[in-house]
């Protein structure tokens, strides 16, 4: 079956659609703001006229391309194209100012290979079982996992857990802007249509990121300073570096996979995750906020296994869990097919050839990025007081186009000097994402769960998936609470 | 001084917040309404703020691990400011190219480069290449 | 010598009249105003790329240039229930040359709540494309097979019955609380995010019930994972695959829930130029590749011209009204301020 697959793939036109799609979707990743989303839509059209496995092989190509593009202007200019390149602007960017942006770039695209090819093993072998076991997973659980997510990364930055604590909630309050989807009621917006809308994550994260490191940037100086000639060794990770990613790689594919399949942004929430595993078992715990390089090849590794697995509910089930997803499934309906538990049987070759071309794929975008990685750091020797300017242009410019609003301009440019003040005084910008990202999932879970359980926090806690979760959330609460609690009196008997 | 400020800008915020918060109803436990979550995270980020802004409050004013914010930076600051809000509204009244032009000649400039043509150069062809990229090729609406 | 004089300038008089009055009614074609559409026709679209009403003008938009001989261009506005772009719309400029979508969503939010415009009296029609009945559906296993068992389950069990809708007003929501109303039953609502959440959360067998687009649960009804029981249409689905679904009317419940797709534009738009934008549209919506783009999203293609739409719009605005008031929805909404 397979095999007829990979013969369908590797057909030329089809060849050409996967390499046409995987190269849309690098820029479209490439450019922070025009997303997969409309990418995709834009094409949609066009493909009307092709041939079905041809159109669909297009677009799977441009969905997994941007994810490879996505982490590119996180590590080269902190400013994250997308929900899931977030956190490699923590580690990676540090990296590139360092030096070491080429290392991290070619880390990203092959952790990214990797793991996606994978990911397009586990889902040639384990579809259906796992989309069963996606179904197992109802609002009481994506509360649990939203809380426990919360609980476990606000600990990502070292400095005060009470400061990163108040971030987070402060990220949670910026989530409750807007109508809200439950009730259908307007919350904190004063009568304004354009604050009803809600402050779009992206939006938040490519201001406190990318423009706060401009603002930062411009502020202080650092313009002035001459950056030094950048030798093409330094181009390409070094085999430390090399070796330091593998097991991050694999393990970020693990975490990546399985998350895609739980609905809603997984992709972002585990590069989250396996930024906090990395960093908890790291054997350089200094590095970390410096340039670790485990940093960038777990998550990046994490979010195409991702999007991989995501790919498991649309096909098996017929349901998109992602924006992303949506589409794809719109371009197959547009095409006639209908994805769901009859899709293998009804349409084999087709199903098969959509996998083989995935693989291909993949491989596709590992041979356009890698020589990519030394046009891009080189980007880089572009002097700051050039470049920062261009930097401000490209994300006012991404950011009016994700939803065609000069308001988003004026957010993305106060929360830049938000972030640059973060940035000096101590509070952590991350925690603050976090929130606000998780935070209109964590509410909804919530609602949802408390009338499912019919207002018992104790039937919650005896489900299963949802139980687990809740009790592992409570016993790090506790633990981190008796920390430090212990470290108080610690110092105080020091004292005196 | 800037951690002092953001503290009390924190407490602040979690105050006004919850004071909002308050008018949207609670509901019960078995049938949450609105206000649940922003009532609980109003107060929880009130009491922690409040902990957190006594504390730095107490600390001793050390110029090692405090940030500052000198006039070099805050003139930049607002430089930047007052060329953005002119940039979002050029934007509505010129249109993307020469509001974008302008920008980011305005830019270079407040990082002290020196010259004229270089930057003016550098400024209409970046600008041309992403007009090119996104409406041309990607079809995508700029003002 | 003067009859002769008296001839000529009679046929020259003559011959001027009939030179002038055949540049007469030359003229008017030569200092005409260029004929609409003479530039690009903007779709607002107040939803983000990849929805259902997205796709539909996308597939309209496709064949624009065939029949009005400019292509159209899509605007998504997503955000704030569809206001934002539905706002935007009312602001535009009534030149015909900025349209958006109106579709069934568009009637709630002025009741509700505060908003700029009242969508249903402020626009103009343009052409309904499209509509489709939502259905009422729960999993093959569950254990009420018909609607009479469901609703029979549900007196006995009152309140244990937990159905999900896609927004507090929607169209998912106000019908279950019809048929609520008039079996004499008590389920509860529970809002989810959009569809995909809500379809996994019914197979999961975290609810048990919900009323839906048919189009969304072929696949799995398909797979005989989930169960149609009835239709809150006028009358039933032609598809094969519900045609052994009753109505909800025939059952004795008057619930009718339908989803419409189509296309306004701000008040205001000179009459000549209304008029050659509806009747492309008209050719559009019937072109027979629009419709089966349609089918395929899921839409039965059905057009209304824009006239008929437009009192279309608030016809439908008063019902709903009726119906959030009978259900008891609009007094729940307006409790959640204290």
């Amino acid at each position: 079956m397979l095999f007829q697959g990979f013969a369908a793939s590797l057909e030329l036109q089809n060849l050409f659609a996967a390499f046409v799609g995987v190269t849309l979707g690098t820029i479209a990743g490439v450019l922070p703001g025009i997303g997969i989303s409309g990418t995709i839509a834009l094409l949609l059209p066009i493909s009307f006229g092709m041939d079905t496995l041809t159109a669909l092989i297009m677009f799977s190509g441009i969905y997994y391309g941007a994810m490879y593009g996505g982490s590119t202007t996180s590590i080269l200019v902190n400013v994250p194209g997308e929900g899931a390149s977030v956190v490699t602007c923590l580690e990676g960017h540090q990296m590139a100012k360092k030096g070491r942006a080429g290392a991290a770039l070619a880390v990203a695209a092959i952790g990214s290979f990797v793991a996606g090819t994978l990911g397009v093993v586990g889902i040639t072998f384990f579809a259906p079982p796992l989309a069963n076991a996606a179904l197992a997973f109802g609002p009481p659980e994506y509360f649990s996992i939203s809380l426990l997510g919360l609980v476990v990364l606000t600990n990502l930055s070292g400095k005060s857990p009470l400061r990163a604590f108040i971030m987070m909630l402060v990220g949670l309050m910026i989530g409750t802007v807007g109508i809200d989807p439950m009730t259908a009621i307007n919350r904190f917006t004063f009568g304004s249509t354009q604050l009803a809308k809600g402050l779009d994550f992206i939006i938040i994260v490519m201001g406190l990121f990318g423009m706060g490191e401009v603002i930062a940037t411009i502020c202080e100086r650092q313009t002035d300073i001459k950056v030094e000639k950048v030798k093409f060794r330094d181009l390409y990770p070094t085999i430390t570096e090399i070796k330091r990613s593998i097991m991050p790689i694999f393990r970020g594919g693990f975490i990546g996979f399985f998350m895609g399949l739980i609905p809603g942004p997984s992709a972002t929430i585990s590069t989250f995750v396996s930024y906090a595993l990395e960093k908890k078992i790291s054997k350089h715990p200094e590095e970390w906020g410096h340039g670790a390089i485990e940093g960038v090849a777990g998550p990046e590794s994490a979010n195409n296994a991702a999007s991989s697995s995501q790919m498991i509910p649309l096909l098996s089930l017929g349901i998109p869990f992602t924006s992303s997803a949506a589409l794809l499934l719109s371009g197959f309906m547009i095409h006639g097919i209908q994805p769901g538990p009859m899709l293998v049987s009804s349409q084999p070759v087709l199903f098969w050839g959509l996998i083989a071309s995935m693989y291909v794929g993949n491989v596709m975008c590992l041979i356009l990025n890698l020589p990519l990685v030394g046009v891009f750091a080189s980007l880089l020797r572009v002097p700051l007081n050039l470049l920062m300017p261009v930097v401000a242009v490209i994300t006012f410019t991404g950011a009016y186009v994700l939803n065609y609003s000069l308001f988003d301009l004026g957010v993305l440019f106060v929360f830049g000097l938000l972030g640059y003040l973060f940035q000096k005084s101590g509070f952590e910008p991350a925690p603050l994402a976090i929130g606000a990202f998780l935070g209109p999932q964590l509410e909804q879970g919530l609602m949802q769960a408390m009338i499912i359980c019919e207002g018992s926090l104790w039937n919650m806690m005896t489900r299963p998936l949802a139980g687990a979760m809740l009790w592992l959330t409570t016993l790090l609460v506790v633990g981190v609470l008796v920390k430090t609690l212990i470290k108080y009196m610690n110092s105080r008997r020091g004292l005196s | 001084m800037i951690e002092r400020y953001l503290s009390g800008f924190f407490l602040l915020l979690s105050g006004l917040y919850f004071y909002f918060a308050n008018d949207i109803s609670f509901g019960e436990l078995a049938k949450p309404k609105a206000g649940f979550l922003p009532n609980i995270i109003g107060f929880l980020a009130l009491v922690l703020s409040g902990v957190n802004f006594f504390i730095s409050m107490g600390k001793k004013i050390d110029s090692d691990n405090e940030g500052t914010i000198d006039v070099f930076a805050a003139k930049n600051i607002a430089l930047l400011s007052v060329g953005t809000i002119a940039y979002i509204v050029l934007l509505s009244f010129a249109g993307y190219l020469i509001a974008t032009v302008l920008y980011l000649f305005y830019l270079i400039k407040v990082t002290r480069t020196k010259g004229t043509i270089k930057p003016a150069l550098l400024s209409l062809s970046v600008v041309f290449a992403f007009y090119f990229c996104f409406v041309i090729l990607l079809d995508v609406a700029l003002p | 010598m003067k009859a002769g004089r008296l001839v000529a300038t009679i046929g020259s008089v003559l011959c001027a009249l009939i030179i002038v009055t055949g540049c007469g009614s030359s003229t008017p074609k030569t200092a005409e105003k260029p004929k609409y559409p003479t530039k690009p026709i903007n779709i607002i679209v107040p939803y983000a790329p990849g929805g259902s009403s997205d796709m539909v003008a996308r597939a309209l938009a496709k064949v624009s240039v065939k029949y009005l001989g400019q292509p159209m261009v899509i605007i998504n506005k997503p955000g704030a229930a569809a206001q934002i772009g539905l706002n935007e719309l009312g602001d535009s400029k009534p030149d015909g040359y900025t349209i958006g979508i109106a579709n069934s969503g568009m009637v709630l939010q002025p009741l509700v709540g505060q908003t700029k415009y009242n969508y249903a009296t402020d626009l103009d029609g343009v052409a309904m494309v499209g509509h489709i009945p939502f259905v009422l559906a729960v999993r093959t296993d569950a254990p009420f097979k018909t609607i009479e068992e469901f609703i029979n389950y549900a007196k006995a069990n009152p309140g244990k019955i937990k159905y999900g809708h896609t927004g507090v007003g929607n169209t998912a929501h106000t019908a279950p609380e019809q048929l609520a109303l008039l079996a004499g039953v008590k389920m509860e609502p529970i809002p989810y995010d959009g569809g995909a959440p809500l379809i996994t959360s019914l197979l999961g067998g975290h609810i048990q019930a919900i009323m839906n687009n048919p189009v969304d649960l072929q696949a799995q009804v398909k797979a005989n994972k989930i169960r149609v029981l009835a239709v809150a249409g006028e009358t039933r689905i032609d598809d094969p695959l519900y045609k052994d679904v009753p109505t909800f009317k025939e059952k004795g419940y008057n619930v009718i829930a339908i989803l419409w797709q189509g296309f306004g534009a701000p008040k205001g738009i000179p009459q000549e130029t209304l008029k050659v934008l509806r009747d492309g549209f008209e050719k559009m919506a019937t072109d027979p590749e629009t419709v089966q783009a349609m089918k395929a999203l899921g839409l039965v293609p059905k057009f209304m011209n824009g006239q008929e739409f437009g009192a279309y719009w608030v016809t439908e605005q008063n019902s709903l009204k009726k119906t959030l008031d009978e259900t008891g929805i609009l007094k729940m909404i307006k409790e959640q301020k204290k």
